[in-house]
């Protein structure tokens, strides 16, 4: 349910014919560099180490004498846009941290929560992106229907009450510890023929979202096709930047599915496509953020309101506390 | 596969806390008995807590939710629950998942396994009824606000629990929920909350979640006289035939045990001389399960082709060991007990947790016999 590296089988052939069979978890630096090395045409005469027998050995090669490498799972490049590297800045490509909870509610929460949305119609309005300015129509960057104040709704604590008792888990998973919470801010979206939203992430200076939790719901059969959540591996750079990289995972939205990342991660929700354009054939999410409140709050109650998050528990305040099998 | 799981705190002041035999007795029965799969311990921790080193069990940490983190509330169940939702959720168990009650020994081997959408569980007959939701009673109205569908049967029963490994994924976080909802509404007038809100939530859950239970006589308690359930629930007093307690879990402390005659003759009786086979081997420290092996220092090693030879001082052949010998071998450096010396085979070979543990156990116990291992006490 946690993102892990999968493992790539490659077969390295060399220029003479030597064949190298390798294993590598798939972010692992050596694949990039090979495929860097390969993708930088004409090839680049570069070194390239890459570990044989589970590291116990290497093979040390020119990239020039690397002839093919077939590699399973397929590791594809856009070779129109090859990986580089821009000289004299280091970064670093990190994999996007998300889990996915299915079956998140029970069948008759789920069934709730989607007659609810196909109801709903009339209090969809257009989705709006957040600037400067305050929160503005960029149909080129966003296009969906949403209702903005979902969080204030009862049907809304059903998914937070819920939410909340994964939040630790969760927490810990991305290894973040955990934090007071704010407020659990909510919306319904529906995404219907053609309709995305391009790439972004959900925190911001003033935003102080931490936790993102998409929760998929809709028709089924279901009437679109699409409308899959990427989640951007993420370039970060010396000195701090950070921007979205060309590879990513993608997420299929599944009813009753909740896929929770953390806010900071590069992510778009793809065009979805609803033939027959009916309201009740949209791809419908119900979108969650969790946020930090600045200043501990004892009070504030959240859920069905017996839950006091405003605070960190004892419990959770020691942040080595790491999960672990008896020695 | 079956995972058989007990939960325990360890925190000493706890109800979930055990003392150290409670978790030696149940590993020794389950090894005796040969109960297919894994033994497996979550331990609810805090802060600064140790883990304990168990011997057969594989022992595993998690994040104690007594107190409550949100509501202050503490009540050692919401450690069951939470426990069994971080290891699934880490661990992605697939499998059957055999949950067994404080105070639980094996009598024989539970070998079927669970069907996804039903678990079978020990019938409970201190579920509340009444004209409230679920029927439950009136004094559960604060359910309608947070339960969707109040009409359903709920599943009145107990530990232990045979469930398939995805069914109680579902439920554990609702189950959860539901205690830390319970325990407070439950909270009024002198009374104090629920100590039941473990198992009306954990029926709640099950129910929402569509799984269907079945009623099934997994436990006979030491006050039988007889019975053929797989699994001894050894909390209440032994009696002797005239009534007078003769055991009790709660007073005992590890030391002789009382003499299985002065018990009535039942399970109670049946109870006592297991508990003394496993006083004796414990304190013999015969078997495996007590050990850890050790390389001998002297003994010289060389592989060739895959095989391992030892040289072994004193003998004047040479030990040939196979392949999966010789990753046996490897692990048997003193620092790991038997339940440690599976785990890294299996997961070395890519095998299912307990289906080596025959081989394992004869590996040891020949290179024990030729003098190239010493077999320490845990």
């Amino acid at each position: 349910m946690t993102a892990q590296a999968r493992t790539v089988e490659l077969s390295v052939r060399l220029v003479g014919g030597d064949l190298h069979r390798i294993t590598l978890p798939e972010d692992a630096r050596e694949l990039l560099d090979l495929y860097a090395a390969m993708a930088a045409l004409p090839a680049a005469d570069r070194l390239l180490q890459l570990p044989l027998g589970g590291g116990k050995a290497a093979c040390t090669v020119r990239a020039s004498q690397v002839v093919s490498v077939v590699s399973e799972p397929p590791v594809v490049l856009e070779l129109q846009k090859p990986v580089t590297r821009a000289t004299g800045t280091a970064f670093r490509l990190r994999r996007p941290q998300y889990a996915i909870v299915d079956d998140f509610l029970g069948p008759g929460e789920y069934r709730e929560l989607l007659a609810l949305a196909l109801a709903a119609e009339d209090e969809f309005k257009t989705g709006q992106v957040s600037t400067d300015n305050g929160s503005t129509y960029k149909p080129e960057y966003r296009q969906n229907q949403v209702v903005m104040h979902f969080g204030g709704t009862v049907h809304s604590r059903l998914l937070q009450n819920r939410l909340l008792i994964w939040f630790p888990l969760l927490a810990r998973t991305f290894g973040i510890p955990m934090f007071p919470l704010r407020e659990v801010e909510s919306q319904l979206t529906a995404a219907s023929n053609g309709q995305f939203y391009k790439v972004h992430c959900d925190d911001g200076p003033d935003i102080p979202r931490v936790l993102s939790c998409v929760y998929y719901l809709f028709r089924e059969p279901r009437g679109f096709a699409g409308g899959n959540l990427r989640l951007y591996d993420c370039i970060e750079e010396e000195g701090g930047s950070r921007r979205p990289a060309e590879t990513f995972t993608t997420i299929e939205p599944l009813p009753n599915r909740m896929v929770v990342f953390p806010s900071l991660e590069f992510h778009e929700a793809m065009p979805a496509r609803c033939p027959s354009g009916e309201f009740a054939d949209c791809r419908f999410a119900i979108t969650s953020w969790l946020q930090r409140a600045t200043v501990a709050n004892p009070d504030a109650t959240f859920g069905w309101g017996h839950f006091r998050c405003g605070v960190v528990a004892p419990q959770f305040l020691d942040a080595g506390l790491a999960r672990s099998s008896a020695p | 596969m079956i995972f058989t799981v007990f939960c325990t705190s360890a925190h000493p002041v706890d109800l979930l806390a055990q003392a150290p035999w409670q978790a030696e007795l149940l590993e020794y029965s389950w090894g005796h008995v040969r109960q297919p799969g894994e033994l497996v311990r979550l331990v609810a921790c805090r802060p600064g807590d140790t883990l304990p080193s168990d011997r057969l069990a594989r022992v595993v940490r998690t994040t104690s939710w007594s107190s409550h983190p949100f509501t202050g509330d503490a009540y050692p169940p919401y450690d069951v629950a939470a426990s069994l939702l971080e290891w699934l959720f880490t661990e992605r168990i697939e499998g059957s998942v055999l949950l067994l009650a404080q105070g639980s020994i094996f009598r024989a081997p539970v070998t079927h396994e669970a069907v996804r959408g039903t678990a079978q569980a020990m019938a409970w007959d201190g579920l509340p009824r009444g004209d409230g939701p679920f029927g439950l009673g009136p004094a559960f109205k604060f359910l309608d606000l947070c339960c969707v569908d109040r009409t359903l049967t709920l599943p009145a029963v107990t530990l232990p629990l045979l469930i398939h490994s995805s069914d109680l994924r579902r439920i554990a976080p609702r189950w959860l929920e539901m205690m830390s909802i319970i325990r407070p509404e439950t909270n009024v007038g002198t009374q104090g909350p629920r100590e039941d809100a473990d198992a009306i939530a954990y029926a709640i859950a099950a129910a929402e979640a569509g799984i269907v239970h079945t009623v099934t006589d997994f436990t006979v308690g030491t006050g039988a006289k007889t019975g053929t359930a797989p699994i001894l629930d050894y909390r209440r007093p032994i009696a002797s035939a005239r009534g007078k307690t003769v055991w009790d879990a709660g007073t005992w402390g590890g030391g002789d045990v009382v003499a299985a005659k002065h018990a009535a003759p039942g399970i109670g009786r049946e109870f006592l001389t297991t508990l003394a086979e496993f006083a004796a081997r414990r304190k013999e420290g015969a078997d495996l399960a007590f050990l850890r092996p050790c390389r001998h220092p002297r003994v010289r090693e060389a592989k060739i082709l895959g095989q391992l030879f030892l040289d072994v001082p004193g003998r004047s052949d040479t030990v040939t060991v196979d392949a999966s010998g010789a990753a046996i071998w490897e692990c048997c450096d003193g620092t790991r007990s038997l339940a440690e010396i599976h785990r890294d085979v299996e997961a070395r070979f890519a095998k299912p947790p307990g289906s080596l543990r025959d081989e394992i156990a004869a590996v040891i116990e020949r290179l024990s016999n030729v003098g190239a291992l010493r077999l320490d006490r845990v």
